[in-house]
């Protein structure tokens, strides 16, 4: 959490000591975008997949069939 | 019957409907939680479970295609009895599923038939879920 002390360090800074500051700041942010991009989730939800319930609908009757 | 929400790595942020299930095929049985998952067409089991269920491969004919990291894989119908001895008593209810050959898919609880078969209610700000053998008319 950003606090006015905080900020008040921050504009007390040097030059170089800003520019530090901004440099470190900007390698966090690339880190993390770069740890976000490379993890890949699977999606294993079928959605939409009317094709298939068509299919195992007919093979669900089929047995139910067989065992009546 | 209430289900507790749970979370795979102990994150309240993760937590998922998943419903403790016997599944039954000829003589063999086996015990697994589903994941409930209404946005699913369909029922989807894991390779390794139809293997432990006693099911050969090459005895299911009927290919089932499927789509999103599944479609990778090729799939085949089986069918299988399901029992929870709170919800199905001794009347165990046929479940359809996709039977993929993905190791790593979790067993999927769907439309078809799943949620044909049963009635869920989720109350996610409860952590909990109520799922009752459907009513016959």
């Amino acid at each position: 959490m950003l606090s006015p002390e905080l900020l008040d360090e921050l504009h007390s800074l040097s030059r170089t000591e800003k520019l530090r500051i901004v440099q470190m700041l900007v390698n966090d942010l690339a880190e993390e975008e770069l740890i976000a991009a490379s993890v890949e989730y699977p999606i294993y939800t079928p959605l939409g997949n009317e094709q298939a319930a068509s299919i195992l609908y007919k093979v669900l009757q089929t047995a139910k069939n067989q065992d009546s | 019957m209430l289900f507790q929400y749970t979370s795979a790595d102990n994150s309240p942020a993760s937590l998922m409907p998943r419903l403790p299930i016997a599944l039954s095929l000829n003589n063999r049985t086996t015990e697994i939680s589903g994941l409930l998952d209404t946005g699913s067409a369909i029922n989807v089991m894991p390779y390794q479970i139809g293997i432990e269920l006693g099911a050969k491969w090459d005895e299911q004919t009927i290919a089932v295609p499927l789509t999103g990291s599944l479609g990778q894989f090729e799939a085949r119908a089986l069918v299988v009895f399901a029992a929870h001895p709170q919800i199905t008593g001794n009347q165990p209810v046929q479940l359809v599923f996709a039977w993929t050959q993905a190791q790593n898919a979790p067993l999927i609880l769907g439309q078809m038939n799943f949620f044909l078969e049963f009635d869920v209610c989720f109350y996610r700000s409860r952590n909990n879920f109520d799922v009752r053998l459907k009513r016959n008319n």
